[in-house]
């Protein structure tokens, strides 16, 4: 589970880099902006889930 | 056990040279890369750690301090919680984050700790008194 999302945040890390150098050498800095912004929010939704994941089993471990 | 030491190793050390790429271009996703590592970590290694803590109660149990057995897990949880997020706040550059979470987690370990504090002075004063 762990090793798929490494390469899933991994894959959408480059792919965002790529686009938005492409972008911005296409003279669209706009868009490069909101690339870059909606690849961040894709990947905070996927983060929110694994926190969420890791105090669930921080506190069933721990007992807290 | 010792295979997952060695799972382990090789992820942990394949999203730090896939962080350590990333870092040139978006810095942001390095950071995500680490809290991932953190919650894949944990997860591998909280059955270990519920079965050490669980002789560890049972030892506790055992010499009649079951009490201080709970309260030492407790604190142990919150001191990992807030280490791993101080820590990933330091790898962002952010330490001044890093020591208002640390703060927080001593906090939070003192306030645990408080009513065992009183129990050891009421002792030592039932102790003087005699």
């Amino acid at each position: 589970m762990s090793v798929d999302m490494v390469f899933k945040i991994a894959a959408i890390g480059i792919i965002v880099a790529v686009l938005n150098q492409l972008l911005i050498r296409a003279g669209r800095e706009d868009q490069a902006m909101m690339t870059a912004l909606a690849g961040l929010v894709v990947v905070l939704l996927m983060m929110i889930q694994e926190i969420r994941i890791l105090f669930d089993t921080v506190k069933s471990t721990f007992g807290i | 056990m010792s295979m997952q030491i060695t799972q382990i190793v090789g992820v942990v050390l394949t999203a730090t040279s896939l962080a350590l790429l990333l870092r040139q271009y978006r810095a942001e996703y390095a950071l995500f890369l680490s809290i991932t590592i953190t919650v894949g970590v944990f997860a591998v290694l909280s059955p270990i750690i519920k079965e050490i803590l669980g002789s560890v109660e049972r030892i506790g149990a055992a010499t009649d301090t079951a009490q201080s057995a709970v309260l030492i897990m407790k604190a142990l949880g919150i001191s990992f919680l807030a280490a791993s997020a101080a820590d990933i706040c330091r790898d962002a550059g952010e330490s001044a984050m890093a020591a208002r979470v640390e703060l927080a987690g001593k906090v939070t370990v003192l306030s645990l700790a408080m009513p065992m504090a009183f129990q050891l002075i009421e002792l030592l004063g039932r102790i003087l008194e005699r």
